[in-house]
């Protein structure tokens, strides 16, 4: 059984007062195994985000199925919807999204009381190397350590999924290598489902799964044999 | 530029929520402050526009002795008067359903102190009269009705006014009354019920009781304002100048009005004395006259007797010699006839005699030869013939003494005495003897004719004897009747004499009491005090200062609250407006670098601001300016019910502040917003702003505690220091709202505390009874009686009080004061508790001080020791002492004892009231035992504790609007600070927010999340506003506060508890709606790049 699978995925705005409705998905279908890192790449407005917020349960869909561990999630209502993205899902955006007011730690923590059974903060913070800086505010840090944050936030609570929007979008290519190095580890230490959106097509042979959207459709989707570290490749 | 335009409409219509906060905002603030400080003014032009229509006196002078035309006159040529009337008004008793009320009786005057009529028409004739509104709901009259008009005094009602029966044709406000208070008078208990107006003719003195002047100028100027005053004062100078001439004049006029009948009554009284002089010396002169004739009469009739004596002795010697002559005449003619007896015996014996002789002789015998025989015997014959002659000469003698008589006349005798003469001288016998016959013969002729004769002459005699006895018994008759007369006459004039001797003492007596009222009136006249002048500005009339210190109550919290609204309106635009220029950074900074002018690009915003201000502000002045003063003018009617209409024009000064406040500060907000950020270079515009940085706290030095702090308490805590500005508007504003509440109940509880602590704490009688004193004795020992058998009556106690004006120096308030003197006056703690508020201790009464209440004490600035006066009407002016000031809410008080009372006035009180206190044990219903004692004719009134509350209450009920729009303008306070800022608080954290919701918080955990800060806020700002409420309710009671009555201090517990309520209510509503707006915010917000 698919770890997550969406079938026929629908979504359609309606915008402005024309009534005229924008669809962003038109029929997305696809699948990934657990324990995959997969890339969903493609430009700008073809509906990748628009995917990401399905699967992170932060949107609902206008029709189709969107099936985690076999669960639709579409038919969640708000509150397992919220539950969901509580105990199942890690986010990391593109601008990081720490809280200004914690620590670092702080961070970290307030992720890891939210899920059932989150992993020790500090222990995060040593795994994505900041456990000299735990105690500074976001502020303090600069982008890629604020992205290992927002990484070791999501990792903390011990989701099934991590979904990554554009994680190296904000940062220069040196720090977006090793923030998608660390999350690679990630999902290999851990096992960890981690799905990365991006329009950035060089990184894709990194993951296990490529799957390309485009206009709202998936052009393609296919399983990377070989995968390479991202050590490996350079754009 | 255009487009700059184009951006700010484009700008409203994308986020009209915070447009129209700001613009709320505006409204809220000018609307409040506009209105609220155009309320001061819009009651005293309220007042001062009614006061005007209706001419109301500017000074009116009253005199202690009426007023006169001349009076008038002298007034009107005063420089500064537009018009001066002459008025009438007495004080005089209603007689009502059951009882009889004090009403004042005032005729009407044209173009001065004229009234509104509320109802019916003026009175036309002398027996028509209007009621104030206020008494014909009282009483119950209708138009139509008769009024029953009762004398206070012994005085004759018509002795003042023609009429005593009036009948109501329509009924009147007028601005002399604004309130229930009709001021107060010297009859009954003091107050007056009400007024009635009449047409001037009615009454039927000759002199005013009071002149009303108006000043010419006086109107356009607002009475309340220093210009009027001023205005006032120059004429009341004026008038001052000639008081003192005019007093005199009128005291001299009473002078002779009073010395004229005293002067007319001297006189008689004078000439009375007079009268009685002459009378008693006529009386003594006619007693003398009486002893006079006494003495007379007595002379007289001795006269009489003498008279009578003599005439009798008269008489009787006459009749004796009449009788002794008589006796004489018939011895004399006895004798004569003896005579003649022997006569003829001797003219017998002639023949032989002769022939004898002629013998003898013849013979011629010589002697010796003639016998001795014959010689003898002619010698006898000789000597008879001798004897003859001489007997004849004897008794010619004798007969003479008759010859008077008439018995025998003259020739008789001569012939008688010739013949006798014969006889003797004849020379011879013979022709002796012939002469002796020849006596005889004339002798006997004689005697033949003699007793004819003598009866004749006796008779005649007898008669005149008769008759002269008859004359003399005639004239005795007459004495004697003229001494009767006399002793008549003279008994009559002793009678009279008696009889007005008698009078004398009567006139004495008439006299003397004549003396004595010319006395008692000359010491009247003496008494006759200098009539004194009292000029009365506006103030002296009941309300009218009042009503300007209740305008200047509402102009002081005009001062304070609107502030208080306006500084939150100023700081929550600032911070809306920061935010809009935070917000549109990259806009600014797109625009910079596309070139725009600072100045076009702050002109943006500053136009935004002024947009909103301006429309605001026009709004606020708009509404604000008359709902709030309708309001509150409306709220003051309830006091002031006799105010007519309602000006509110709109207050150029107070609208034009507050608008150009408002668009000052939200002009001034956008500038300095924009100022920062137009500073910056393009290119750091774009980016997003660093945000604040958070800083450890010192709580977090604490590493123990503060790891034990959960997160989102740690971000609360943190949040604070980050946002400080945000967070002391939060806290000015539920501070604020929480202290108007305070303030809204601190409110109802003073004036609750006024009727607990007077009713419960101060009187603690249940009831107090009002005895018409002027009612029989046996009619009050009746009521007593009835009183003291009643169970449900457990004690009572005799108390007089009276109502006099009390003034002090160094405050121009008058007061009306009630004075109040217990009989027992050591037993008062039972029914009034006389006592220090603060210490609650009790405060002795003593015979030399007097107790006033407190409130008294704070407006007329008395403590200890200080004096004032006191006076009745401007009579009866008395200075006290104060000995102690005593808690007291209700109306103005001044306890003495009645020695004090005694020494002050010269008579002892007339004890008019009653305070009961009930039985414990029962349950009293006071309609009951009002019912039940006014059946009693002593009974003039009563009152009872239990129902003056609930009066109370009702009244005070009007003033519960007060509360609700504290209340209101809590809840508005609280909600356009907290909403407004929270509503910054979430766009500031709109992206924070986002991503809790997207790292699964529930939406309650999102909004406990922000709670948190509330919460916190909302406790420091409730405990603050708290403080805060203490301080503006002491201050708000302080203005608030009506003259009579004092409110309470004290805020009670229940009320900190209410407004703690309401105000975490308030800030719970809105952290709901804050709640509803989190829950709508969007998740993908935090995939999007910061704008």
């Amino acid at each position: 059984m698919k770890f997550i699978e969406l079938i026929d995925v629908v979504k359609e705005y309606s915008t402005g007062k024309g009534g005229v409705t924008m669809r962003a998905l038109d029929g997305v279908s696809f699948e990934i195994e657990n324990g995959e890192f997969v890339v969903i790449v493609g430009p700008s407005g073809a509906g990748k985000t628009t995917v990401l917020n399905m699967l992170g349960g932060m949107d609902t869909i206008t029709s189709g199925r969107v099936l985690v561990d076999g669960v639709d999630i579409a038919k969640y209502n708000s509150r397992q919807l919220t539950k969901y993205r509580r105990c199942d899902v890690g986010f990391v955006f593109q601008f990081y999204n720490l809280i200004p007011n914690f620590t670092a730690l702080e961070n970290v923590e307030l992720a890891n009381q939210l899920s059932e059974n989150p992993l020790d903060a500090e222990t995060i913070m040593k795994e994505v190397g900041l456990e000299e800086r735990m105690d500074h505010f976001p502020a303090q840090l600069s982008g890629g350590e604020q992205q290992r944050v927002s990484i070791a936030r999501a990792i903390a609570k011990n989701p099934k999924l991590m979904l990554c929007d554009e994680p190296t979008g904000a940062l220069d290519y040196n720090t977006g290598k090793t923030i998608l190095k660390l999350l690679q580890d990630m999902c290999r230490n851990k096992g960890m489902t981690v799905i990365v959106i991006t329009h950035n097509q060089a990184i894709t042979p990194m993951a296990d799964r490529i799957i390309n959207i485009k206009n709202g459709q998936v052009t393609d989707a296919h399983i990377n044999e070989h995968p390479v570290s991202i050590d490996e490749i350079e754009w | 530029m255009k487009l700059i335009y184009q951006d700010v409409f484009r700008e409203i219509r994308k986020a009209p929520g915070r447009f129209i906060s700001l613009f709320l905002i505006v409204v809220l603030g000018v609307a409040f402050y506009a209105g609220i400080r155009s309320c001061s003014p819009d009651m005293v032009e309220t007042a001062d526009k009614f006061y005007d229509d209706y001419n109301l006196q500017d000074i009116r002078v009253i005199s202690t002795m009426g007023l006169t035309d001349d009076d008038v006159r002298a007034i009107e040529k005063i420089d500064g008067v537009e018009m001066a009337r002459g008025e009438y008004s007495f004080d005089v008793y209603c007689r009502t359903e059951d009882d009889q009320s004090a009403v004042k009786i005032i005729g009407l005057t044209e173009g001065i102190d004229e009234v509104k009529l509320t109802d019916g028409r003026m009175p036309q004739k002398a027996t028509e009269c209007i009621v104030d509104d206020h008494f014909v709901n009282l009483y119950g009259y209708k138009i139509g009705d008769v009024l029953e008009l009762i004398s206070p005094d012994d005085t004759d009602i018509e002795e003042k006014i023609k009429h005593s029966q009036l009948t109501v044709t329509g009924t009147f406000v007028s601005p002399q009354y604004l309130s229930f208070d009709k001021g107060n008078t010297t009859i009954g208990s003091g107050n007056l019920s009400g007024i009635v107006l009449v047409r001037p003719e009615i009454f039927a003195v000759d002199y005013y009781t009071q002149i009303a002047i108006l000043v010419e100028g006086a109107k356009e100027l607002n009475c309340y304002s220093e210009k009027y005053e001023d205005a006032i004062d120059d004429v009341t100078g004026r008038l001052k100048a000639i008081k003192e001439s005019r007093e005199d004049a009128r005291y001299r006029q009473i002078l002779e009005e009073a010395n004229a009948p005293l002067n007319e009554a001297k006189e008689k009284f004078e000439q009375g004395v007079k009268d009685l002089a002459d009378a008693k010396e006529q009386l003594e002169n006619a007693k003398q006259e009486i002893a006079d004739g006494e003495v007379a009469l007595d002379e007289a009739r001795k006269q009489y007797q003498e008279a009578k004596e003599k005439s009798e002795s008269e008489i009787a010697s006459s009749q004796e010699q009449l009788d002794t002559f008589r006796k004489y005449a018939d011895a004399v003619v006895s004798y004569f006839g003896s005579f003649n007896s022997v006569l003829e015996t001797l003219s017998n014996a002639r023949g032989a005699i002769t022939t004898v002789v002629q013998l003898i002789e013849g013979i011629d015998i010589p002697e010796e030869y003639i016998p001795q025989e014959i010689k003898d015997s002619l010698q006898t014959i000789e000597g008879s013939i001798d004897e003859i002659f001489s007997e004849t000469g004897r008794i010619a003698d004798d007969l003479e003494v008759l010859e008077d008589a008439g018995i025998i006349t003259h020739s008789e005798i001569t012939q008688m005495r010739s013949l006798a003469d014969k006889i003797r001288y004849a020379d011879n016998i013979s022709d002796r003897m012939a002469a002796v016959s020849q006596l005889y013969d004339l002798n006997a002729g004689i005697y033949s004719k003699m007793p004819g004769r003598i009866n004749s002459v006796f008779a005649d005699y007898q008669a005149q004897l008769d008759a002269a006895k008859n004359e003399a018994q005639s004239q005795l008759d007459d004495a004697s009747n003229e001494i009767a007369e006399n002793a008549e006459k003279l008994d009559d004039a002793k009678t009279e004499v008696a009889e007005n001797e008698a009078k004398i003492p009567e006139a004495e007596q008439e006299l003397a009491d004549a003396e004595k009222e010319i006395k008692e009136a000359e010491e009247e006249i003496s008494k006759i005090a200098r009539p004194e002048w009292y000029i009365l500005g506006r103030n002296y009339l009941p309300e009218y200062t009042s009503y300007e210190s209740d305008s200047k109550r509402i102009g002081n919290i005009g001062k304070v609250f609107p502030l208080i609204f306006f500084i939150v309106a100023a700081l929550v635009c600032l911070t809306a407006m920061t935010r809009m220029v935070d917000e549109e950074r990259t806009q600014i900074g797109t625009l910079k670098a596309l070139g725009y002018s600072r100045g076009s690009i702050m002109w943006k915003y500053i136009s935004y601001a002024l947009l909103a201000s301006v429309s605001g502000s026009v709004i606020g002045v708009l509404a604000g300016g008359k709902i709030f003063p309708y309001i509150i003018i409306t709220v003051y009617k309830i006091m002031y019910p006799n105010l007519v209409g309602i000006s509110m024009p709109y207050n150029l000064e107070h609208s034009l502040v507050a608008s150009l406040a408002a668009i000052g500060c939200m002009s001034l907000a956008a500038f300095f917003a924009c100022v920062k950020s137009l500073s910056e270079e393009p290119a750091s515009l774009m980016r997003p702003v660093a945000p604040a940085n958070s800083k450890k706290l010192l709580l977090e030095r604490i590493t123990g505690l503060w790891r034990k702090i959960p997160f989102t308490w740690k971000n609360a805590f943190r949040n604070f220091v980050r946002y400080k500005k945000r967070l002391f508007m939060t806290l000015f504003g539920i501070c604020g709202s929480t202290a108007l509440l305070l303030v809204g109940f601190g409110l109802k509880d003073a004036i609750n505390t006024i009727l607990y602590a007077q009713y419960g704490g101060v009187n603690k009688f249940d009831a107090q009874i009002v005895i018409d004193v002027d009612s029989s004795q046996k009619n009050q020992d009746d009521f007593i009686k009835a009183l003291e058998s009643d169970e449900r009556v457990q004690s009572y106690s005799y108390v007089y009080t009276t109502i006099v004006d009390s003034e002090a120096e160094g405050s121009k308030e008058i007061l009306t004061t009630y004075i109040c003197v217990a009989k027992d006056a050591d037993n008062i703690d039972e029914y009034i508790a006389l006592k220090d508020r603060k210490s609650q201790e009790r405060i002795e009464l003593t015979d030399d001080a007097v107790l006033i209440s407190e409130k008294m004490s704070n407006m007329l600035k008395l403590k200890q020791g200080d004096t004032f006066t006191v006076s009745v009407d401007q009579k009866d002016r008395k200075t006290l002492t104060v000995g102690g000031v005593v808690e007291n809410y209700v109306e103005h008080y001044i306890y003495m004892t009645p020695v004090m009372y005694e020494t002050l006035y010269g008579h002892e009180p007339e004890y008019n009231t009653l305070v009961v206190v009930y039985n414990d044990d029962m349950e009293v219903i006071s309609e009951e035992l009002s019912e039940d004692y006014l059946k009693y004719k002593a009974v003039g009134g009563i009152m009872c504790v239990d129902e003056m509350i609930d009066k109370f209450e009702d009244m005070i009920s009007s003033l519960d609007s007060i509360t609700y729009v504290l209340i209101v303008c809590a809840a508005a306070l609280s909600f356009v600070v907290l909403y407004n800022l929270n509503n910054i608080n979430i766009s500031e954290r709109r992206r924070e927010l986002a991503t809790l919701k997207v790292l699964g918080f529930y939406d309650i955990e999102l909004s406990q999340y922000i709670y948190r800060e509330n919460i916190l806020i909302t406790i420091i700002g409730v405990a603050l506003g708290i403080v805060a409420g203490i301080f503006l309710n002491s201050f708000v009671v302080h203005t608030v506060e009506v003259d009579i009555v004092m409110f309470g201090r004290q805020i009670f517990l229940m009320s900190f508890v209410k407004s703690i309520l309401i105000a975490v209510a308030f800030a719970a509503l809105v952290n709901i709606i804050v709640h509803f707006k989190l829950k709508k915010i969007d998740m993908a917000t935090s995939l999007k790049s910061v704008e």
